[in-house]
């Protein structure tokens, strides 16, 4: 009985002192490998707030004046930015109708009774696809320096008719805070080597963490197997 | 031999002869990112597939101990070489980079499971396989758990994991055929997978080849060298574009504006996008806990891949198996570091609505043509993509078919089979596998790095837990060996079952509770640690290992004496 138990082999209870050696430098290594990739999640996990984007927080502030019609040309002019930096988000986005409808709504009442009319035949033409000039509505939205902004506002217009207009709809909440309000940390905040720090860390630091924790492994190994002679039938 | 040789070369006629007929078939004009044949692409893609099997007929294995004359020729170096070389595929290719562009961060938590996998691998099991002196997977599993009916099991399994793994391959084979020759995917599948069998059924008349470190050259070239040009032209740190690239993730998460253009004019400026770099952010869809899940199946994964874990045989030496474990993951990490540059470069540059919904798999590609990188770069990066694909494609149907051939053929249905029985058994598998991925690849089922992700959490719970307690635990017993499959068998089950049910909108109980917590990409989460769980509670209470088998996990594996 007691010879057939010599040859049992269990991680948690190693027989001899080569295994054991071998063991702790596997957990050694184990316990950094898991603390570095799931540790760090972890901690970002716990550390985040969510966090709007600073556009979201203005719109908020403006929307009850927008529902009830008393709000400023300047928070219509945040309200349409913001629709537009939402619609611009994703190619997924500028097909919710509801959404650039609320765009459209919004530069409508920016307008002068002039540019009011040029927007919805330029909304007409926008919705079957061919190309508008939209000039107008960049300068009065402000964005006339941000390419990006500039792009999206030809296919963020709706064809919608002035008596269905409305500045705000309380169906599009969730997909707001869906899409503006971002987990942030100081992690995330922290620019190194220009990139957020926690996407450096996982992207780049932590594979090279792999490489080293490797490397050291076959170090240490090698140098066991040497000192207990183990493996030398290979050589 | 002269017969192999004919064989060899009229394939050989036979699939050059189908590009160049796709040439005028399928030519069009335009600039368009797609929709067109382009010509140096199809070129540049036929030189490498050329030049692999040119390679293949000069470095000729004549059996199997050349084979392992070739393992001991070859340096820790270069045998890292060739593992990340077996390893890379469409999926690190083509899909992490897709992922990212689509979910930002979660997209990282696949970049970081198919690397953090190598250290669990190294630390637990490569040298440990290797002093256990079996060839496969298969064999180390039929024989620590002294199993027949296991190695059939393991065998299925075995193959089902390469059809997986396939299906993800030929739908990048799809999207670079699509692009390149401007066909549409159904088309580009079929051709493509023609071409890929064809070029599989030559290089496997070659026998094994050496080639494999020509081919990690070959796709790490490919992949590097566009990074280096976009971020040299767009004004970004190039000396080191992994580093480099931080200010464009930072530019997309800010919005901030650059001084350049796309190559269809656009400004190359995208409005704040934080949820491209935040953790978890809600407007991916991916919460934290997935994240979780999808690293620790795809890492569980990576150490119970079979042909991954066979890898280790070959090698001459366990210390060898060691160093070139760790050489592959600098090896593959080159690769790893590189992709989400792709990724934030293809964020910015296509974020112009005019550019219109594109294919994520193909936005490596994209990537490049939006940045205005010379066309032969390019269509270089395409070969790879396609190399890459091919390299991994014909590796799994060699093993996929000899698994039938030999461990279901000759083991079990006909064991009185002949050399040649055995052979045509293997071709004939390697056709109707073929056949039967790209079927399935025609379905469109999910992106590239999704569906080999399945592959990787069938691994991880079927294959993963039996070499993990096998190795360290002679304890362990047959019983308990079934338990644990059985266990991981019956959860991928459910998760494929809920999955193509989903998939034709078959509405099942629970689906909601069963797509989010047993998702076909991340299940093995929990089916790995309850496989454990089996082995260890069926073996407990079943009857010991036999002493022969406990005698050689301790003297041979781990230096008991």
């Amino acid at each position: 009985m007691d010879e057939s138990k010599s040859f049992d082999v269990n991680f948690f209870k190693p027989s001899t002192p080569f295994l054991r050696e071998n063991i702790r430098a596997i957990v050694i290594g184990l316990v950094i490998w898991g603390v570095a990739t799931y540790g760090f999640q972890i901690l970002l996990k716990i550390m985040e707030t969510p966090t709007s984007e600073a556009i979201y927080l203005s719109f908020q502030q403006a929307a009850p004046k927008l529902a009830d019609g008393s709000a400023s040309p300047e928070e219509k002019v945040t309200a349409a930015n913001f629709y537009l930096s939402m619609l611009g988000k994703s190619t997924a986005l500028l097909k919710n109708e509801a959404l650039k409808d609320a765009f459209t709504s919004t530069v409508y009442n920016l307008l002068s009774d002039a540019e009011k009319k040029t927007l919805l035949a330029v909304a007409q033409t926008a919705a079957t696809g061919e190309k508008v000039d939209v000039d107008f509505i960049n300068t009065a939205l402000g964005i006339t320096d941000n390419k990006a902004m500039m792009a999206a506002v030809p296919y963020s217009l709706s064809a919608i008719t002035p008596d269905k207009m409305a500045m705000t709809n309380d169906s599009l909440t969730p997909l707001m805070d869906k899409f503006f309000i971002h987990n942030q940390s100081v992690l995330t905040d922290t620019i190194v080597f220009g990139f957020p720090f926690h996407y450096l860390y996982t992207a780049l630091i932590l594979l090279t963490l792999f490489v080293v924790i490797c490397l050291v492994y076959c170090q240490v190994i090698d140098r066991m197997m040497k000192r207990y002679g183990m493996e030398s039938s290979y050589e | 031999m002269n017969r192999i040789k004919y064989k060899a070369l009229s394939l050989l006629v036979f699939f050059s002869t189908m590009l160049i007929l796709a040439v005028p078939v399928f030519a069009a004009s335009g600039t368009t990112l797609e929709g067109s044949f382009k010509t140096m692409p199809a070129i540049i893609l036929g030189a490498c597939i050329l030049l692999f099997l040119v390679v293949g007929f000069m470095n000729k294995a004549e059996g199997t101990a050349d084979f392992y004359a070739a393992g001991r020729s070859i340096s820790r170096v270069g045998s890292g070489m060739a593992i990340a070389s077996n390893w890379m595929s469409a999926a690190s290719f083509l899909g992490m980079a897709a992922i990212m562009y689509g979910s930002g961060y979660h997209g990282l938590s696949y970049v970081v499971g198919w690397t953090g996998g190598y250290c669990l691998l190294l630390l637990l099991m490569a040298s440990q396989i290797r002093r256990f002196g079996k060839y496969t997977a298969t064999d180390f599993i039929g024989d620590r758990y002294y199993s027949g009916g296991l190695r059939l099991f393991t065998a299925i399994i075995a193959i089902f994991i390469s059809f997986c793994y396939m299906v993800g391959q030929f739908g990048g084979i799809g999207l670079m055929f699509k692009w390149i020759f401007g066909m549409n995917y159904t088309y580009s599948v079929i051709i493509g997978g023609g071409v890929c069998l064809a070029y599989t059924l030559v290089s496997g008349m070659l026998g094994v080849t050496k080639n494999q470190i020509a081919q990690y050259i070959i796709l790490i070239t490919a992949f590097l060298i566009p990074t280096f040009v976009l971020t040299f032209k767009f004004d970004y740190f190039w000396l080191i574009p992994e580093l480099g690239y931080g200010r464009v993730v930072s530019d997309i998460v800010a919005g901030n504006a650059t001084p350049f253009m796309n190559s269809l004019g656009h400004a190359m400026q995208t409005v704040p996008q934080p949820e491209f770099a935040m953790p978890w952010d809600t407007a991916t869809g991916k919460d934290f806990f997935q994240w979780m899940a999808t690293c620790f199946a795809l890492m569980i994964g990576t150490a119970g891949l079979p042909h991954v874990l066979q890898k280790f045989y070959v090698v001459p030496k366990p210390s060898d198996a060691r160093w070139s474990v760790t050489w592959g993951l600098f090896f593959i990490c080159l690769l790893y570091w590189t992709a989400p540059v792709y990724s934030a470069f293809g964020r910015i540059l296509s974020s112009n609505p005019e550019v219109g919904n594109l294919a994520a798999d193909a936005i490596v590609v994209y990537t490049a043509q939006l940045g205005s990188v010379n066309p032969l770069i390019v269509g270089f990066l395409a070969a790879g993509a396609v190399s890459a694909a091919f390299s991994t494609v014909s590796g799994l149907l060699v093993a996929g078919s000899s698994a039938f051939s030999n461990d279901i053929y000759f083991k079990l249905i006909n064991p009185e089979a002949t050399g040649d029985q055995q052979i045509r058994m293997a071709r004939i598998a390697t056709i109707a596998m073929a056949l039967g991925v790209m079927l399935v690849a025609m379905l469109k089922l999910a992106l590239v790095a999704q569906l080999v992700a399945l592959a990787f959490s069938i691994a991880g719970c079927t294959i993963f837990p039996l070499f993990l307690l096998g190795i360290w635990w002679s304890r362990s017993n047959r019983s308990g060996g079934i338990a644990s499959l059985t266990v991981g068998a019956s959860f991928t089950a459910i998760a494929l079952v809920y999955f193509i049910c989903g998939k034709f909108s078959v509405a099942l109980p629970g689906a909601a509770f069963v797509g989010y917590w047993l998702n076909p990409w991340y299940y093995a989460w929990i089916a790995a640690p309850l496989a454990i769980l089996a082995n260890i509670f069926v073996s407990m209470n079943t009857e010991d290992t036999p002493e022969e088998i406990r005698k050689h996990l301790a003297s041979e594996v781990h230096g008991v004496r």
